[in-house]
Order: structure tokens, then sequence, then C-alpha cells
């Protein structure tokens, strides 16, 4: 009886275990008319050297390991039960949690995250429409502050060439066309 | 001891099983939430509790800051390519259960319908509903957190979404009150 109960509570574990931005990253990397990009995490680290900002390299440090994938021109070979399935495995708490969801006739945008007192170990985006296709994920550990940082100073910049301030971008607009 | 171990699985099912709200504005939402004639909307309490952890020297993001400290998420479904827009409003306004919300605003324009509720514990505003109903437009928007009514009109002005503007009808008609009193 033990066994059998143990065998049970294991199959239920397993069952749970959802594909991840990296499952789907893997599985259609390959297909034809992806572009797939695998950023190594120090490259954006070395990447830092050639940059001006002090603040604009601290947050790039701050990267690690970069995943893109991007179907365009009516490639778009991503199954919505595939996307389904990856929304869920957000939803079931899975290490990401939901950002921001909108979606306007065919076209979805979702953006998840994983934070922990104050620092941003994992984002990932992705924009579904009928032809085309992005996931971006991106793995560091990026502080609220460093962002903080670089958009006071553009705003500092902004305001010496023109004596405006710029437009903060603002975080929770939709990015669908007006009808 | 055996009793145990016979319950222990269905209790782990039961961990690992999704609880969603379960009212009638929640199943509303579902209802129409993969229909494509809909757009929605949802930002997580997640992403404006980061969002209110970035603090820069702009008064306007400070103040937008202040305002989305203490929300728990926004909800939006809406329509603006429909022609049935007043009868999903009818049947939205039948769905809220009026012995937990109350009514904050009502306004009618020509055949432009907004109201607006809110649930409350005690002195604090836990949920905001904004329903908007037009021939050609619906709306619901769905507010929850510890909600501020006099800072929730900033977010009309920050947000943009179709039919948040409506939020800012709060402050004038608090405005008209103010005025009304000062005549009296």
């Amino acid at each position: 009886m033990k066994p059998i109960l143990f065998c049970l509570i294991t199959f239920f574990f397993c069952t749970n275990i959802a594909a991840q931005d990296g499952a789907l990253f893997w599985k259609y990397k390959d297909y034809d008319g992806a572009m797939a990009f695998r950023i190594p995490g120090f490259l954006p680290k070395i990447s830092s050297i050639f940059v001006k900002g002090k603040e604009e390299r601290r947050l790039l440090r701050r990267v690690g390991k970069v995943r893109i994938l991007v179907f365009q021109d009516n490639q778009n070979p991503i199954k919505d039960t595939d996307l389904k399935r990856f929304s869920r495995s957000v939803s079931n708490g899975k290490g990401l949690e939901d950002l921001i969801f909108v979606r306007e006739g065919k076209t979805h945008v979702h953006v998840m995250g994983k934070e922990n007192h104050g620092i941003i170990k994992k984002l990932v985006v992705f924009v579904s429409e009928e032809e085309t296709f992005a996931l971006v994920s991106v793995k560091g550990r990026l502080k609220f502050k460093d962002i903080q940082a670089v958009i006071d100073k553009e705003t500092k910049r902004a305001l010496k060439k023109g004596g405006k301030k710029p437009k903060i971008p603002m975080v929770i607009k939709p990015p669908v066309d007006r009808m | 001891m055996k009793k145990m171990f016979f319950l222990l699985p269905f209790l782990i099912l039961a961990a690992f099983t999704l609880h969603a709200q379960n009212d009638a504005i929640t199943r509303f939402f579902d209802k129409y939430v993969n229909n494509e004639a809909f757009t929605v909307v949802y930002v997580s309490p997640k992403m404006f509790q980061m969002a209110a952890k970035i603090e820069t020297s702009d008064p306007e993001w400070n103040k937008f800051r202040d305002v989305v400290k203490d929300l728990g998420g926004l909800r939006v479904l809406l329509a603006d390519d429909i022609t049935n827009g007043v009868e999903l409003y009818k049947e939205a306004s039948e769905k809220i259960p009026i012995g937990e919300y109350t009514e904050l605003l009502s306004v009618r324009d020509g055949k432009e319908n907004v109201r607006i509720w809110t649930r409350d514990s005690g002195d604090i505003i836990n949920e905001l509903l904004l329903l908007v109903g037009a021939p050609n437009e619906f709306v619901l928007l769905s507010f929850t957190g510890k909600i501020d009514l006099n800072k929730i009109s900033t977010l009309a002005k920050t947000l943009d979404i179709d039919g948040v503007q409506h939020l800012e009808k709060i402050n004038k008609k608090k405005d008209k009150k103010i005025n009304d009193k000062e005549e009296d």
C-alpha cells in the first residue's frame, strides 16, 4: 500500500511540471524561418566595457543569459496549445509570475518575471500574432536602483538638451493599436 | 496513520489546483476572455509592486507610484467594434451582486452609460468596478487592492487604455458635491 501511494504522489508531481520558456525555445529554434539567438552570460558583461555611461554599464553587467526566438513573414509555427501550456505553467507558480497580459484579436503580449527582494532575476516577454512571434528571455540580477539610475540620467540629459521633461514610458501601456 | 496516507494525495492535488475567484464578475470576464471581439488587459499585483519600487526624481512618476503601490491588480475587458454594447452592459450590470457593491457614480450621456461601483470593508475600498456601455462600445474594468479614490483618477491620465478616462468623473462628482455644499 505504501509503495503504491508513494508512486501516486510522485506521478502527480511529475504531471504538474509544465513547459517553461526554455522548453518553448528549444522546441522551435530549429524550425524553418526561426531566428534564434542565445547570448551567454559573459557577453553582456564584456560588452559593458564599450558602453560610455556608468549607470548603463552597471545595468548591463547585471544582465546574464539572453534567449531570443523570432518568427516573422508569415512563418509562425507556434501552436496555441504550446502557448496555453506555457501561460498555464506561469499561472501554476512554477518560478515565473504573470506581470502583464494583453490580448487584442489574435495578438497576444505576455510579460512574465521573477523578482525577489528588489532583484529581477528573470524577465520573459512574448508577443504572438497570427504571422509573427517573438520570445525574449533575460536572466540576470537587475536591481531596481540601477534601472532608476538610468532613468534619472536620461531625464537629466533630456532636460539639459531641450529644456523639456522626457515622457517617462508608461509601464502599463498596452502595446496595441487603437481602433 | 493509514487514514493520513490515504488522504495525503488528495491534499496535495488540492494544493496544486488553481482556485480562481469564484464570483460573478470573474465568471463574466472568463466568459469573454477568449472572444476575439474583446481586448483583454491584465496587470498583476506583482507588476504594480515592481513599478512602485522604482523611484526617480520625476514628480509625476512618483505620484503614479504613490497610487499603484497599494493596488492589487487590474483587469480590463473592452470591445470597441461591436453593435451589442448595450446588451453586454445590461448583462454585466445584472451580474454585479448589489449586496456586496455600492454604486458610486452613474452617468448617462445620450446612449452611453457609465457606472462605477466600489466594494469596501470598513474604510478601505477593496475593489473598484467601472462599467461603460454604448451601442458600439463596452468596457468592464476592475481594480483591486487598497484603493484611494482621491488618487485613482490620477491613473486615468497615466493608463493609456480606452475607458479608463471615465475614472476622472469620480473627481468631478466630488468637486460638484463640494461646490453644491458651499452654495448651500
